[in-house]
Parts: C-alpha cells; sequence; structure tokens
C-alpha cells in the first residue's frame, strides 16, 4: 500500500505551534534583558495572537470547499510525478520551487489588487513588527478565492497531501523572519533566503519599501521580477499601513478594507470605477489623487530629485493651548 | 468541528492569554515620549511631506498634536506606544465636540480613530493664530 496522497498526514503548522509560542516568549525575554531590539504592546500582540487564533477557525470553515476543489483537481490531473523511491526527491524539489513561486504570485497579488489586499492587510496593520506579527492572519482570506492560485499546481500532477505540507513548511518558515532581533545573515543568505532584513522591508511603509519583497522562502524571486529592495541603514523601517488603523478594534483591524471598498462601491459613478475600486491598486482614487504604492513612491522620487528642504521640518511658531502663550521653538 | 480542533482551541487560547500577559509584563514598549514642538514637526515632515505647516499645537498632555496647513488639519495622535496621523477639513476639526477633558476628534473613514485633546477649557477652539 503507498502513501496516501489525498490526506497529509500531519500539520506542519499545528506541529509548529509549540516552537511559536516558545520563540515568542523568548523574544520578549531577550527585550526585557536588553540583548535585542524587540518591542511588545500587550494590546497590539494581543490583536495580532487573536488574528492568528481567529485565522485557525476561519480555515477550518473554508476547509471544506478548498479541500473538495483540490481532489476534483487532482482526480482530473495530467501526469502522475513520481512518489515512491528516490525519484520523490524530484517531485519534492519541483514542488518547493513551484510552491514558491506560487506564493510570490499571490503574496504580489495580494498587495497589489484590492480585492485580495482587503484579505492580506491585517497581516501588515501593525505597527510593530515581531514574532506576534507573524501569527497575524486573515480571517477572510478564503472568500477571495487566492487558493485557486494552488490548484494549477493539483493538475499538473502534484499530490494534495504534498502541497499541504509544502505550505506548512513555508508558512512555519516565515514565522522566524518577521523580528528585529536578527540583524543581517551571511551575503549568500541574503541572496537566495527570504531573511528578516528582507521582510522587515516588506513591512515597511516607507515610500521606498512599499510593495517590495513578496518572497515566501526564496528572495530570488524577487530579484528576477524586479520587485527587490535591501534594507538600507540610512532608512530604518516604519512599519504598518499606508493609513495606519485608529485604535485597536479586532474587528476593524479584520475588516477595514472591505468595509472601505464598500463604501467607495457605494459612491462608484460607473461601472468601470466600480471595477477600479475593487480590483485597482489599493488606494486608487478616480481622480487620480489617491495614495497608491506606485503614486506614493513616484512622488517621493520627485521630492528626492528636488530640493532638499522638508516645508513642515522648517521652523515655524509652535504654539500651546493657551493661545497668548508661545512655546519655544 | 472535531473535539480536537475544540481542544487545540481552546489551548491556544489559554496561549494567548499568556503570551499577551507576559508581552504587558515585560514592559518593552517603544519609546514614544509626550510630542513637542520638534518631535511633531519631524513626524510632520515623514507623514505629510507635501504640507506647509503654518503653525503647529500641541495638547497639555502632549498626546495630541495639531498643524495647519491652509484649510487642511493635520493630526497626530497617540495609541499605543506610537502615534497615528489623520488629516481632516480646518472646519471640521473647528466644530470637534468639547469635553470636559477638552476636544473629542472623531476621524470618519474605515480606519476610524478617535484623538482625545487634552485642551483647557479657557484657551480658543479651534487653535488661534495670533
Amino acid at each position: 500500500m503507498g502513501p496516501d496522497l489525498e490526506h497529509a498526514p500531519f500539520d506542519v503548522v499545528t506541529l509548529a505551534v509549540p516552537v511559536f509560542v516558545l520563540l515568542i516568549l523568548l523574544e520578549i525575554a531577550l527585550g526585557r534583558l536588553g540583548r535585542a531590539s524587540v518591542r511588545y504592546e500587550a494590546r497590539d500582540t494581543a490583536n495580532s495572537l487573536i488574528l492568528g487564533l481567529g485565522s485557525t477557525v476561519a480555515g477550518v470553515l473554508f476547509a471544506g470547499i478548498v479541500g473538495a476543489a483540490t481532489l476534483w483537481v487532482w482526480r482530473h490531473r495530467l501526469i502522475d510525478l513520481p512518489v515512491r523511491g528516490w525519484p520523490v526527491v524530484l517531485t519534492w524539489l519541483a514542488l518547493f520551487l513551484l510552491e514558491d513561486l506560487t506564493y510570490y504570485g499571490f503574496h504580489r497579488l495580494s498587495h497589489e489588487r484590492r480585492f485580495w489586499w482587503a484579505a492580506h492587510v491585517n497581516h501588515h496593520s501593525s505597527q510593530h513588527y515581531n514574532l506576534s506579527t507573524a501569527l497575524r492572519q486573515t480571517w477572510t482570506g478564503g472568500l477571495n478565492g487566492s487558493w485557486l492560485l494552488w490548484l494549477p499546481l493539483t493538475f499538473v500532477g502534484f499530490p494534495p497531501s504534498m502541497i499541504f505540507v509544502q505550505k506548512g513548511v513555508s508558512l512555519v518558515y516565515q514565522f522566524w523572519i518577521h523580528t528585529e532581533a536578527v540583524g543581517r545573515l551571511p551575503a549568500p543568505l541574503e541572496y537566495v533566503l527570504n531573511t528578516p532584513s528582507h521582510h522587515r522591508v516588506h513591512h515597511a511603509r516607507n515610500p521606498r519599501y512599499l510593495d517590495r519583497n513578496y518572497a515566501g522562502i526564496l528572495i530570488v524571486w524577487d530579484r528576477m521580477f524586479g520587485t527587490f529592495e535591501g534594507e538600507r541603514d540610512d532608512e530604518p523601517c516604519r512599519y504598518g499601513i499606508v493609513k495606519n488603523l485608529g485604535d485597536f478594534n479586532i474587528l476593524r483591524a479584520v475588516f477595514h478594507e472591505w468595509r472601505g471598498m464598500a463604501e467607495d462601491l457605494l459612491r462608484a459613478r460607473s461601472a468601470a470605477e466600480a471595477l477600479m475600486y475593487v480590483f485597482g491598486p489599493p488606494g486608487w482614487r478616480p481622480d487620480g489623487g489617491g495614495d497608491t504604492a506606485k503614486g506614493l513612491r513616484a512622488r517621493w522620487e520627485a521630492r528626492q530629485a528636488g530640493p532638499v528642504s522638508s516645508p513642515a521640518a522648517s521652523a515655524g511658531p509652535v504654539r500651546s493651548p493657551d493661545a497668548s502663550t508661545e512655546a519655544p521653538a | 468541528m472535531s473535539t480536537a480542533f475544540l481542544v487545540q482551541l481552546a489551548v491556544s487560547a489559554a496561549l494567548v492569554g499568556v503570551m499577551v500577559a507576559v508581552a504587558a509584563l515585560a514592559r518593552i514598549p517603544r519609546p514614544a515620549p509626550p510630542l513637542d514642538d520638534a518631535g511633531f514637526r519631524r513626524m510632520l515632515a515623514v507623514e505629510f511631506p507635501e504640507h506647509s505647516p503654518e503653525a503647529v499645537w500641541i495638547s497639555s498632555d502632549g498626546a495630541v498634536g495639531i498643524a495647519r496647513d491652509g484649510d487642511a488639519a493635520l493630526i497626530a495622535y497617540r495609541l499605543g506606544d506610537g502615534y497615528v496621523t489623520r488629516d481632516m477639513d480646518w472646519r471640521q476639526l473647528a466644530t470637534a465636540q468639547r469635553t470636559e477633558a477638552g476636544v473629542r476628534l472623531r476621524f470618519g473613514g474605515a480606519a476610524g480613530g478617535t484623538a482625545q485633546v487634552a485642551w483647557p477649557g479657557s484657551a480658543p477652539w479651534p487653535p488661534a493664530r495670533r
């Protein structure tokens, strides 16, 4: 009797949960002892971890349809890839590369098109970057059908059980890179792998860093497709999203972009506008004045090319609430 | 949902509680001192680089900064161990609700938020240029 190709024997992510907990506690301890640059804020941590917990429930709710679709495609696969003996190594290697490429595509879509960003944004809405941020997972990812992107792997002939395991490996790998406690790794590793340094850039809202470094495990995809940006010592990462959330309301964290999209749809004046509000880049506005990543970067580049002066930073009077008193400038 | 999943969920929820408690007890937030003139202006330069504030005001407790650039009000308010920035029409700011503690600024939109501005009852609202 051969391996069960339809059902994974274990869930890598579930097995890793104790490790997640221990590493978070270790990171906090290192921060407390002053041994690493680590910052935690209790309400932010609570939000991140509750989002992680809720995402497991959401995952179970969508598991039925995702599983059924995957099995249907598997039964209509193109070829049978080797799953026994030494050739299985080749199957795993091919799956590793193709699954990671699929993740790159999924992740890029999740940033560059609002319908998918709406589900992914909560992973980025913390102004912190620590291991708890890694668990800040979506509750609504099943809604936007992003799981369909993995079906071609099944259609080609990779067994669902192998894909499930490889997706878990990728998610577990991406946990440890959500930290400021690790600086840069040796150059060869930084060249090939997605590292804490590369992923800090991905979570930054500085115009230079927006929509960069979509990698899962291998950063080479970003280097190949022109979306790589290295972390710079002269430009520390500012974490969060372009318009940060105004409170710690967990439901706002989950649904705010969906709500914003619905509000925009109600004010759309044409079908084309409605389509752009849903499938255009996040921040798109009909008048062109929206804060899209591309627009923000273009304006930032224009400022860099122009005079160096910063209007807001220039000296001017500062006043206390009692307008009769002028505070020292 | 299976019993095993529910048990796993309950254990995970308990672990979340432990981790949040440890994070709170560790007291390792980002250093976010009360706003002052220089700090607020630096923040404005980063968050609103295309604006040229004519004047800035800081709330009594340093938790909120307000700047004016023509018809625009540029605001930063403390949230947790950081600050959130918003802009609004100056006339909208002028009509904000006054409370015993000062002024409450409610921000619309999906990102939401409320800034409680510590503002003496004797001080004019909206902040006025002399």
